[in-house]
C-alpha cells in the first residue's frame, strides 16, 4: 500500500485530471445519496396521501438527477483514465530511461527479463489500480458519510447498528489484506520460478533435446506448476471470501434494521418510508465496502508491483557519468591507454567471499599499436579489457585513455572513441544492414561496405538471399557463429574508433578468414588494436603481447622475447601447434 | 506436409477476423470445457450451491416487504421477531454456500491451469529445432504465461460470473414477477435503452483495445529485444537511441490506451444509472397504481422490495456488460493456448520405430541433401563413411555446414534427401530419444541452467553421484576452477554470469558431456573460447574416454582435428576434401593452406 503512494511524482503532472475525476464522482455520490430521500417523499407524501401530482414531480427530478449523475460519474471515469493513462505512459518512460543508465555491473544483478517483467505486467497493474481505484476511492468516502449522515437524520437510535457494523467490516477486511499481500507476494515470486523453468527450457531446447531430458524437464516443470497452483489457490480462496462475508455483515445489519426500525416503526417513532429508505441508505453504507472487497486483490497487486517497479528505479547506475566529462577525441593521443595498479572485483552475489578477478595489472598502449592479450581460462581477459570503455570501474587505481583518467571522460565520448567486439555477439532483428548501421545511423552505405569488407563480411552477405537487406531472425539465428561474429566486428568498424577492442571476437571465425581480417586492420596505422585471443596465431602479428595468469600480467613482450623468457607463453605456443619448440 | 503444418501456428498471434475467430473461440470454448470435465462433480456441487445462494440471497428483499406489511402494518413484533429471525439465518445459510463456492472454484481453476500449463510444456518438448528456429522465446513464454492466465479469468471469473449473473437475473424476474408483474415490466423500462448504449460501446472498443493491444505488443517487442542485448547497446554507446526508440513506441500508446478505456469505463456508471432508473420506473409506477383507485393490490411494503429487487437488477447486468470484453480477450488467449497445443511436431517416431540398441558406432552418410529454408540447400549430396572408434574432424569455412551436419545427425532436423545411419539402422526409422542418447554432443553455444555448478554437470546423468560428477569434472579440466569458485560446487550459475567466463562455461558443458558416459561424441567448436593448453589436455582426457568409439570434431584450430583419422573439409555445403592430415597436405588444396597459413602466421 505505501509503496503505491510513491507513485505521486509521476501522478502530480496530471493531478488536474484527478481533481476533476474526484469532483466528477463527488456530485454524482451527492446526486445518488438523494435518491433514497426522493423514494421515500413518494411514499409518505404522495402514496399515503394520495397525491399523484406529486409523485410525477418528484420520479421526474429523480430522472433528471439519475441522468445527471450518469453523465458526472461517466466524465470523473473518463477523467481517471486520463490520469491512468498519461501517468503509466510517463512512468514507463522513466523506468525504461533509467535502465538505459546501467552498466554491466547493473545488468549482472538484473536480467532481462526482470526489467521486462516490470516494463509490461507490473506497470500494466499500476494501469488497473489508477483507472478503477480513482473513481472509488473519490465516492467510497462520500458515500459512506452521506449515508450516515442520513441515517442520523431519520432515526439516530438505528445509528448503533452502523457503529457496530463498522468494526466488525474493518476486522475482516483488515485480516484479508494482511494475509493476501503476502500471499500475493508468494504467488509471484512461483510464477518468477516458473517463468525461469520455461525461459531455459526454450533457450536450451538443443540440450534438453541432446541429453533426451524431456520428461526431467517436464517433471521439473510439474514441480512448479502445480507449487503455483497451490500457492494461487490459497490467495485465491482467501480473497473469494471476502465479497460474501461483507455481504453477509451488511445483509445482517439490514435484518437488524428491519427488527430494530421495525419495533420503532410499530412504537411509532418512524414512518415506513423512512424505513424503506433507511434499509436504501444501509446498503449505501456497506456499497464502500463491497467496492474495496472488490478492488482488494487489484490494490494488493498494485502495490506490489509498485514495490517491484521502485527496486529497478532504486537500482544505482554503477558506473556514473562524469559532471563535467571531458571529450577524449580532442586529446593529443586518444588512442592510448594505460592501467595504472589496477585491481579489480566483482560484487559479490548473496555475500561470498570473492576474489580479485584483477590485481596490480600495469600497462603501457601506446596509440597505433595492436597488443594481443593471452592466458589460460578465467585468468581475467574479459575483465580487463571491459575497463577501457567502462563497462566496470576499478577497484583500486586508475585507467586512462587519452591520458586522462576514464572516471573523468564524458562516457559517450569515451564509448564512441572506444569500439569492442564482445565475445559473445549480439545481433538484433531487422535486416544486415540495419544492424550494422546500429551504431552509427547516419553512416554512408560506402563506409558499411568498407567495414564489411574489413571484416570479410562482405562476401558472404553478398551471397545471401537478399544481400545487406537480409533479415537476421531472433538471435542471427539464420547466421553461422562465425558469421554472427564478422557482422558484430563490422558494426563497431562503422563508428571508426580510435582504440579497437577485439573480445575472443573471432573465435568462431576459421583461421584464414580471421587471418584476412587482422591484415585489413593493420592498414589502419593509427587505430590502437587490442586483442584478447585464444588461439597463439591471432597474437602472433602484434607489436606486443600481454599474458595474464589469475588475475595478474606474468609477462608481456613481442612474441620472440616472450618465447625466450615465459615459460607460461612456451608452453601455450607448444599446446597450440601441437610440437615442441624448436 | 510441414509448410500445411506451419501455418496453423501464427508466432505473434495475429488475431484473425470475422467468422473464422468466431469458429476458433467456440472450439477453444468447448476444449476448456473438456479440462473442466475431471471436475463435473465438484463444478456440479459448486453450481448448485451458487443457484441455492443466489435464490436465498433474493428472499430477502422479499421477505423484507412481508415484514414491512404484515407484521410492521399489523403491529405484530412477535411475527416481526420470527421473520427476522428467518432472513438472519437465510443470510447466513447464502454466505456458507457462496463460500464453498468460492473455495472450489478458485480450487478447480487453479488445476485446470496448471493442467493447461503442463500440456503445453510437453508439448514443447516435443517440438523440433525448426519450430524454435522460427517462433520467438518471448511469445512462447507469454501463452504458456499471459495467455493461461487469461483463461483463468474466463474460468474463475467471467464464466460462472456470468452464470451467476443470468441465474440472479432469472430468479429475480421470476420473484418480481410472482409479486406483481406490472411492477416488473415497469423496472424492465430502462433495460432497451442500456443494451443499446451498451452494445454500440461494446463494437466501438473491440477494435480500440485490438489495436492498444497490438502497440502494446509492439512496444514490448522493442523493449525486449534491446534489454536482451543491452550490453551490446552499451558497447556500441546507443543508449539514448535506444531512449528515443522506447520512447516512441511508449507515446504510441498513450493516446490509443485512453481511448480504448474511456469507452470501457462508460460501462460502470451506465450501468449503475440503469438499477436507479430501474428503482425510479418501479416507485413511480408503483405510486402511480398505488394512488389511483383502491390501490390496485400496491402496497409500500410491496414498493420497498421492488426497489432493491430493481437495484439488483442493474448489478448482474453490470457484471455481463464488464465481462463480455474481458471474455473475448480470454478467449483470444485459449485460442493462442490451443493453437500451440495443435502444433505438430515435425519429427516423430514411426509407429513401428524401433529402439536403437547399444551401437558400435559405423557412422554413414549417404548422398544427404539438406535446406533449411527451401531456396537455400546448406548441404549437398553429403557421402562419408565413419568407422566404429574414429575420430572425424569438419573442417571448413564459417557457413559451410558443419554444424548442420551434426544438427542432422542428431536428429533435431530431418534431411531433404538421401540417409543418415547408424550401424546400418537409419536414423529415420529408430526412436529419435535411443539415437540421442547414444550421442554425446557439446554445441557451440554452450548452455547452462540457472543452478549450481554440480546439478548442471548432473544433468549428463540424472543418476549420477557427486564423485562422478567430481570425476567428470576432472576429466574436463574444470574441477580446478569449480573448487575455486566462492561455494564450489554449489555456486549457482546465474544469468548475467560473471562468475564464470565463456571457457568455463564450455568446461562445465563438457564435463556434463563425459558423465553421460555416449557411445558417440560429438565437439562442436566445443573449446573455442578455451585457452589451447586447457584445451590439449581435455582432449587427451576425451581420447582417453573415447577410444573404441566415434567420434566427431568440428574445429578451426587445426592442432584440434589433426589426429583425426579422416578429415572432412566442407565448403557451401559438399564435401571437396577427404583424407587424413598427411594426405590433405599433400593434396596442396583448402586444407594444406589453411594448414599453411597458420604455419606462416608463426614464422611472421
Amino acid at each position: 500500500m505505501k509503496a503505491l503512494l510513491r507513485i505521486w511524482p509521476w501522478v502530480r503532472p496530471y493531478r488536474r485530471f484527478g481533481l476533476l475525476a474526484i469532483l466528477g464522482s463527488f456530485s454524482s455520490v451527492l446526486i445518488n445519496l438523494s435518491i433514497p430521500l426522493q423514494t421515500s417523499r413518494v411514499i409518505d407524501e404522495g402514496i399515503l396521501n394520495d397525491d399523484p401530482r406529486l409523485v410525477r414531480n418528484v420520479v421526474i427530478t429523480m430522472v433528471v438527477l439519475i441522468i445527471g449523475g450518469m453523465v458526472l460519474s461517466a466524465f470523473a471515469s473518463a477523467m481517471a483514465v486520463q490520469l491512468a493513462f498519461n501517468t503509466v505512459t510517463d512512468l514507463r518512460r522513466d523506468l525504461y530511461d533509467h535502465t538505459q543508465a546501467f552498466s554491466f555491473g547493473n545488468l549482472d544483478r538484473l536480467s532481462s527479463g526482470e526489467i521486462l517483467t516490470r516494463l509490461t505486467s507490473d506497470i500494466t497493474k499500476v494501469t488497473m489500480v489508477l483507472t478503477m481505484g480513482l473513481s472509488f476511492m473519490a465516492q467510497t468516502p462520500v458515500m459512506f458519510i452521506g449515508a450516515l449522515l442520513a441515517i442520523v437524520a431519520i432515526d439516530a437510535s438505528l445509528v448503533v447498528i452502523v457503529i457496530l457494523m463498522v468494526p466488525v467490516i474493518g476486522i475482516v477486511v483488515w485480516y484479508t489484506l494482511a494475509r493476501s499481500g503476502a500471499l500475493y507476494d508468494a504467488v509471484q515470486t512461483r510464477l518468477d520460478r516458473l517463468n525461469t523453468v520455461l525461459q531455459e527450457n526454450i533457450e536450451g531446447t538443443e540440450v534438453v533435446k541432446s541429453f533426451v531430458r524431456q520428461d526431467h524437464e517436464t517433471t521439473r516443470f510439474e514441480v512448479v506448476a502445480d507449487d503455483l497452483a497451490d500457492q494461487a489457490t490459497i490467495v485465491n480462496q482467501l480473497v473469494a471470501a471476502l465479497m460474501p462475508t461483507l455481504i453477509l455483515i451488511s445483509s445482517l445489519g439490514i435484518a437488524a434494521v428491519v427488527w430494530l426500525g421495525g419495533n420503532n416503526v410499530i412504537g411509532g417513532s418512524l414512518s415506513e418510508g423512512d424505513l424503506v429508505a433507511f434499509i436504501s441508505y444501509m446498503a449505501m453504507v456497506a456499497m464502500p465496502m463491497m467496492m474495496f472487497a472488490f478492488l482488494q486483490p487489484i490494490v494488493s497487486a498494485a502495490g506490489a508491483s509498485m514495490a517491484r517497479i521502485e527496486q529497478v528505479l532504486l537500482e544505482e547506475p554503477e558506473v556514473p557519468d562524469a559532471v563535467h566529462g571531458i571529450d577524449v577525441s580532442i586529446q593529443p593521443t586518444p588512442g592510448s591507454i594505460e592501467f595504472r595498479n589496477v585491481s579489480f572485483r566483482y560484487r559479490p552475489v548473496d555475500g561470498a567471499v570473492i576474489e580479485n578477478a584483477l590485481t596490480d595489472v600495469n600497462i603501457k598502449i601506446e596509440q597505433g599499436t595492436t597488443v594481443a592479450i593471452l592466458g589460460a581460462t578465467g585468468s581475467g581477459k574479459s575483465t580487463l579489457v571491459n575497463l577501457i570503455p567502462r563497462f566496470y570501474d576499478v577497484t583500486r587505481g586508475v585507467v586512462l585513455v587519452g591520458g586522462v583518467d576514464v572516471r573523468e571522460l564524458s562516457k559517450h565520448s569515451l564509448r564512441q572513441n572506444v569500439g569492442i567486439a564482445l565475445q559473445q555477439p549480439r545481433l538484433f532483428c531487422g535486416t544486415v544492414m540495419e544492424n550494422l548501421r546500429y551504431a552509427r545511423p547516419t553512416a554512408t552505405d560506402a563506409a558499411i561496405f568498407a567495414a564489411a569488407r574489413t571484416a570479410q563480411a562482405h562476401e558472404f552477405i553478398s551471397a545471401m538471399p537478399d544481400g545487406y537487406e537480409s533479415r537476421i531472425e531472433q538471435g542471427g539465428a539464420n547466421l553461422s557463429g562465425g558469421q554472427r561474429q564478422r557482422i558484430s566486428i563490422a558494426r563497431t568498424l562503422v563508428v571508426d574508433p580510435a582504440i579497437l577492442i577485439l573480445d575472443d571476437s573471432t573465435s568462431a571465425v576459421d583461421l584464414e578468414t580471421e587471418a584476412h581480417i587482422q591484415a585489413a586492420l593493420a592498414a589502419f596505422t593509427d587505430r590502437t588494436v587490442v586483442l584478447v585471443a585464444q588461439r597463439i596465431s591471432t597474437a602472433l602479428g602484434a607489436d606486443e603481447i600481454i599474458v595474464l595468469d589469475e588475475g595478474c600480467v606474468c609477462a608481456h613482450g613481442t612474441h620472440d622475447e616472450l618465447l625466450a623468457t615465459s615459460i607460461i607463453y612456451q608452453e601455450i605456443f607448444r599446446s597450440q601447434l601441437g610440437e615442441p619448440v624448436g | 506436409m510441414t509448410a500445411v503444418r506451419r501455418g496453423a501456428f501464427q508466432p505473434g498471434g495475429s488475431i484473425g477476423e470475422g467468422l473464422q475467430k468466431d469458429a476458433a473461440s467456440a472450439n477453444s470454448f468447448r476444449r476448456l470445457l473438456g479440462y473442466l470435465r475431471a471436475y463435473r462433480a465438484r463444478l456440479v456441487v459448486s453450481g448448485v450451491l451458487l443457484v441455492v445462494a443466489s435464490l436465498l440471497a433474493l428472499l430477502g428483499p422479499w421477505l423484507q416487504g412481508v415484514a414491512i406489511d404484515n407484521y410492521i402494518a399489523n403491529r405484530d413484533v412477535n411475527g416481526l421477531g420470527r421473520i427476522v429471525a428467518l432472513l438472519t439465518a437465510l443470510y447466513v445459510g447464502a454466505w456458507m454456500m457462496s463460500v464453498v463456492y468460492g473455495r472450489i472454484v478458485a480450487a478447480v481453476a487453479q488445476r485446470v491451469m496448471a493442467q493447461l500449463r503442463q500440456d503445453l510444456f510437453s508439448r514443447l518438448q516435443s517440438l523440433s529445432m525448426r519450430f524454435f528456429d522460427r517462433t520467438r522465446t518471448g511469445d512462447l513464454m507469454s501463452r504458456v504465461t499471459n495467455d493461461v492466465d487469461a483463461v483463468d479469468q474466463l474460468l474463475s471469473q467471467n464464466l460462472l460470473n456470468i452464470a451467476a449473473a443470468i441465474i440472479q437475473i432469472l430468479s429475480l424476474l421470476v420473484i418480481m414477477t410472482v409479486l406483481d408483474w406490472r411492477l416488473t415490466l415497469a423496472s424492465l423500462i430502462p433495460i432497451p435503452l442500456v443494451m443499446f448504449l451498451v452494445s454500440r460501446i461494446g463494437k466501438r472498443s473491440r477494435p480500440l483495445f485490438g489495436t492498444y493491444q497490438r502497440s502494446l505488443g509492439g512496444l514490448n517487442a522493442v523493449a525486449q529485444e534491446r534489454l536482451s542485448g543491452q550490453r551490446a547497446v552499451i558497447a556500441l554507446d546507443q543508449q539514448d537511441n535506444a531512449r528515443i526508440e522506447f520512447a516512441e513506441a511508449n507515446e504510441s500508446t498513450r493516446a490509443k490506451g485512453i481511448r480504448a478505456q474511456t469507452l470501457t469505463v462508460l460501462m460502470m456508471p451506465i450501468m449503475f444509472g440503469l438499477g436507479n432508473l430501474s428503482s425510479v420506473a418501479v416507485v413511480g409506477v408503483g405510486a402511480w397504481l398505488a394512488v389511483s383507485g383502491d390501490g390496485n393490490g400496491v402496497s409500500v411494503g410491496l414498493i420497498a422490495a421492488f426497489v432493491t429487487y430493481a437495484a439488483r437488477l442493474g448489478q448482474p447486468l453490470g457484471r455481463i456488460a464488464n465481462t463480455v470484453t474481458s471474455i473475448f480477450a480470454a478467449l483470444a488467449g485459449a485460442n493462442r493456448v490451443f493453437e500451440l497445443l495443435d502444433e505438430v511436431p515435425d519429427i516423430v517416431d514411426d509407429e513401428e520405430a524401433a529402439l536403437l540398441p547399444p551401437v558400435e558406432g559405423r557412422v554413414e552418410f549417404r548422398g544427404v541433401g539438406f535446406s533449411y529454408t527451401r531456396d537455400q540447400p546448406i548441404l549437398r549430396d553429403v557421402d562419408f563413411v565413419a568407422e566404429p572408434g574414429q575420430m572425424i574432424g569438419l573442417v571448413g569455412p564459417t557457413g559451410a555446414g558443419k554444424s548442420t551436419i551434426i544438427n542432422v545427425l542428431n536428429r533435431f532436423y530431418d534431411i531433404d534427401s538421401g540417409s543418415v545411419t547408424i550401424d546400418g539402422h537409419d536414423i529415420r526409422s529408430v526412436q529419435v530419444d535411443s539415437l540421442r542418447g547414444q550421442l554425446g554432443v557439446v554445441l557451440q553455444h554452450t548452455f547452462l541452467f540457472t543452478d549450481t555448478v554440480r546439478e548442471n554437470i548432473r544433468f549428463g546423468r540424472l543418476d549420477a553421484g557427486d564423485e562422478e560428477v567430481v570425476a567428470a569434472a576432472r576429466l574436463a579440466n574444470a574441477d580446478h576452477f569449480i573448487k575455486a569458485l566462492p561455494n564450489g560446487y554449489d555456486t549457482v550459475v546465474s544469468e548475467g554470469g560473471n562468475n564464470l567466463s565463456l571457457g568455463q562455461r564450455q568446461l562445465i558443458a563438457i564435463a556434463r558431456a563425459a558423465l553421460a558416459n555416449p557411445r558417440l561424441l560429438v565437439l562442436d567448436e566445443a573449446t573455442s573460447s578455451v585457452d589451447t593448453r586447457t584445451e590439449r589436455a581435455i582432449q587427451e582426457a576425451l581420447l582417453a574416454l573415447m577410444r573404441g568409439r566415434t567420434s566427431f570434431v568440428i574445429a578451426h584450430r587445426l592442432s584440434t582435428v589433426r589426429d583425426a583419422d579422416l578429415i572432412l573439409v566442407i565448403q557451401g555445403g559438399r564435401i571437396t576434401e577427404r583424407g587424413t592430415h598427411d594426405e590433405l597436405l599433400e593434396l596442396g588444396g583448402f586444407y594444406a593452406q589453411l594448414y599453411n597459413s597458420q604455419f606462416r602466421g608463426r614464422a611472421a
